[in-house]
């Protein structure tokens, strides 16, 4: 896959509607080809947190929280945690689902610097 | 709607996506056809209303050929450019 495509998300406790929707556009990020990375910051760091997904479930049309990050995970999307927001929270690199991996600003930048298109919810 | 697909259509498989929308019916669709050869001709059925302008679009990113329409059948031959030459 050539193209890249980097959805970040800010919420995940504070409005599971954004956090929702920000997956489900990344999904669509990889259902079409592109090189996705979903960056997760301040709020939106509990999307990654084992048993935090499995709290939002925003109704029919959308697919519950954990199912949208799972099915991310297993096509090959990237999922990075900030880590300053983890460790203002807490959150320890083991209390990260399968798939997330901790990164940080210059992680973001290169990937956007690289051309990457972004959207943020 | 019609109620079924053009007669002169042939195809070689089908995905029926109901009336899933948005990224939920791509994922769904994308880890279907992962598994299916370069030249496949397949039906995809959706009743999104978002479909006509969703799978024109997903299909100029992945190069799948959209071969023809109407909605909510479509008709997809996946990777041309990948097909075997078999004369050589």
């Amino acid at each position: 896959m050539a193209e890249k495509f980097c959805v970040t998300i800010t919420h995940c406790r504070t409005d599971g509607d954004k956090a929702t929707v920000g997956f489900v556009v990344a999904n669509a990020a990889l259902g079409s080809e592109k090189d996705t990375m979903v960056f997760l910051s301040t709020d939106g760091v509990y999307c990654a947190v084992k048993g935090e997904a499995e709290k939002i479930d925003e109704g029919a049309p959308f697919a519950p929280l954990k199912e949208l990050i799972t099915k991310f995970v297993n096509a090959g999307g990237k999922i990075c945690v900030c880590t300053p927001c983890l460790k203002k929270r807490g959150i320890a690199e083991s209390d990260l689902i399968e798939g997330a991996v901790p990164a940080g600003g210059a992680v973001l930048v290169e990937w956007l610097s690289s051309g990457s298109p972004c959207v943020a919810y | 709607m019609p109620e079924t697909y053009p007669d002169h259509w042939s195809f070689d498989d089908e995905f029926d996506s109901g009336e899933e929308s948005c990224g939920r019916v791509i994922i769904n669709l994308h880890s279907y056809v992962k598994e299916l050869a370069p030249g496949t001709r397949l039906l995809l059925i959706s009743r999104d209303p978002a479909a006509p302008a969703e799978f024109p679009a997903w299909c100029r990113m992945t190069r799948n050929a959209l071969l023809d329409a109407a909605h909510p059948y479509y008709l997809i031959e996946l990777k041309p450019e990948l097909k075997e030459n078999l004369h050589g």
